[in-house]
C-alpha cells in the first residue's frame, strides 16, 4: 500500500540505529543508572532448601528472572495472623497455577535470626513453596525492589503482568478466589 | 536530506526508548497509598469515645504534645509495644504528655480493647475508630502507628514505635521516645517519619 521514500527509510534506519545501540548498551549492563535487570537476565537458581535469607536485591533479581510469567508476590510473617490464615489458598493457589507458567514468591518480613521459627513453621504448614526471608527492616527499600509502595503492613499480595510491571496491590488478608480472578485477568 | 533523516530517526528511536523506560521503571498501575498528613501540617480533629464510653477530642488537648497510638491488642507487633508504651505514658505522667490508643479495626469490640487493656495494665485512654474514619483521615495502615503533635496541634513525627526487628523485643532506636523529647524541648525530632512492618488496620469495605 505504501512505497517507502529514502527519506523514510532512513528514519527507519536511524530508528534502528538508535534501538539497536540501546538494546546492546542494555545488554552489557553499562546501562548504570537503571539497577533493573534486564529481561533475559538469568533466573536466581531455585534453591533446594525451604526457607532462605535474601537481601532486597536478590528479590529484584528474583523478580527480573521471572519476567515472561505472570509473578504474584505474597509479603507475610509467621507472627501475622491473617498470613498464616491465608497459607492454604497460596499452597493450593502455588500448586494449580505452577504447571501454568505463573510464577511464586513468598518473602517473609520475620526477623532473620528468625529462621529457624520460620523453617519450623514452612514444616508444620507443608508449604509446597520456598519461602525467603528477606533481611531488610525498611518497607521502602523493599518496595523499591517489588516496584510497589508499601505501607509496612501485611500480608500484602502484588500481582505482575507478563513484562513485570506491577497491576494489582491487595493490603489484608487473601482467599483463593481473589487470587485466582486476579490471575486469571493476567494470564 | 539523507543524513537529516537519519538524525530524525535516531531521535525517535531515542525517545520511544526513554518513555518505554521511563514507563518500565515507573510504578504503573499501582495505587498510592492513600495521603497521609504531611509533617508540620495540622492534624484533623477527632471526637471519639474511649472504652469506658467517654468522649476525647484532639482539641481539647491544644498546648499539650499528644501521642496517638494505632493499635490492635490482636496484632504482636502492637501488644508487644504495649508494656514499653506504658512505661513511657508514666515516665510523661507529668511533662505534659498525652497518650492516646486509636483502635480502628472493625472486629474488635470495646469490651474486648477494655478487657485487654485492664489485663495488661494500661492506663492511658484507648479510642474506639469507629469505620476507620479517623485512620482514613490521617492515613494510618499498619499497628502500631505512632503520631507525635505538638502543643499547637501539628504532626512532628509519623511511623514505628521504635526499631525493633521482633514484636516483643525492644529496639535500639526509640524513635517515640526521641521524638517526644525533641517536641518538648522545641526541636525537630531526628528522625521526623520512619516506616516499619506491622499488622494491618482491618477496615470496613466502603
Amino acid at each position: 500500500m505504501f512505497s517507502m521514500t529514502e527519506h523514510g527509510r532512513s528514519v527507519a534506519r536511524g530508528i534502528t540505529f538508535a534501538l539497536g545501540v540501546a538494546a546492546l548498551l542494555l545488554s552489557v549492563g553499562t546501562g548504570t543508572a537503571c539497577s533493573k535487570p534486564a529481561g533475559n537476565a538469568p533466573q536466581a537458581a531455585v534453591p533446594s532448601d525451604p526457607v532462605t535469607v535474601v537481601r532486597s536485591a536478590d528479590v529484584e533479581k528474583m523478580l527480573g528472572g521471572a519476567r515472561g510469567k505472570v509473578v504474584v508476590v505474597n509479603l507475610w510473617a509467621t507472627w501475622c495472623k491473617p498470613c498464616v490464615e491465608e497459607m492454604p489458598y497460596l499452597a493450593r493457589f502455588y500448586r494449580e497455577y505452577r504447571p501454568k507458567n505463573v510464577a511464586f514468591f513468598a518473602f517473609s518480613v520475620d526477623a532473620p535470626d528468625d529462621e529457624a521459627v520460620v523453617r519450623r513453621f514452612h514444616k508444620e504448614q507443608d508449604l509446597p513453596f520456598p519461602v525467603y526471608i528477606v533481611d531488610e527492616r525498611d518497607p521502602d527499600a523493599l518496595g523499591k525492589a517489588i516496584q510497589t509502595e508499601l505501607s509496612g503492613a501485611v500480608p500484602v499480595t502484588i500481582f505482575y503482568d507478563r513484562s513485570g510491571a506491577p497491576r494489582h496491590v491487595r493490603e489484608g488478608a487473601i482467599d483463593y478466589a481473589e487470587l485466582s480472578r486476579q490471575v486469571d485477568a493476567l494470564i | 536530506m539523507q543524513k537529516e533523516a537519519m538524525r530524525i530517526g535516531m531521535a525517535v528511536g531515542i525517545f520511544a526508548l526513554l518513555g518505554l523506560a521511563c514507563w518500565y521503571l515507573g510504578f504503573a498501575g499501582v495505587p498510592k497509598a492513600s495521603a497521609a498528613v504531611e509533617l508540620g501540617a495540622e492534624m484533623p480533629n477527632f471526637a471519639l469515645k474511649d472504652v469506658n464510653g467517654k468522649e476525647h477530642t484532639l482539641e481539647q488537648y491544644r498546648g499539650k504534645v499528644v501521642v496517638l497510638d494505632f493499635c490492635s491488642h490482636e496484632c504482636p507487633w502492637s501488644r508487644g509495644a504495649d508494656p514499653h508504651l506504658a512505661a513511657l505514658v508514666k515516665e510523661y505522667a507529668d511533662k505534659g504528655v498525652v497518650f492516646l490508643g486509636i483502635d480502628s479495626h472493625h472486629q474488635t469490640t470495646t469490651e474486648a480493647i477494655k478487657k485487654y487493656a485492664e489485663e495488661k495494665g494500661l492506663t492511658h485512654p484507648i479510642l474506639k475508630d469507629v469505620n476507620n474514619e479517623y485512620a482514613d483521615a490521617v492515613g494510618a495502615k499498619v499497628t502500631p502507628e505512632i503520631f507525635v503533635i505538638d502543643k499547637e496541634g501539628k504532626l512532628r513525627y509519623h511511623g514505628a514505635f521504635d526499631n525493633r526487628t521482633k514484636p516483643e523485643e525492644k529496639g535500639s532506636e526509640f524513635y517515640i521516645k526521641m521524638a517526644i523529647d525533641a517536641v518538648l524541648a522545641g526541636k525537630d525530632p531526628d528522625p521526623q517519619q520512619v516506616k516499619a512492618w506491622g499488622c494491618t488496620i482491618k477496615r470496613v469495605s466502603k
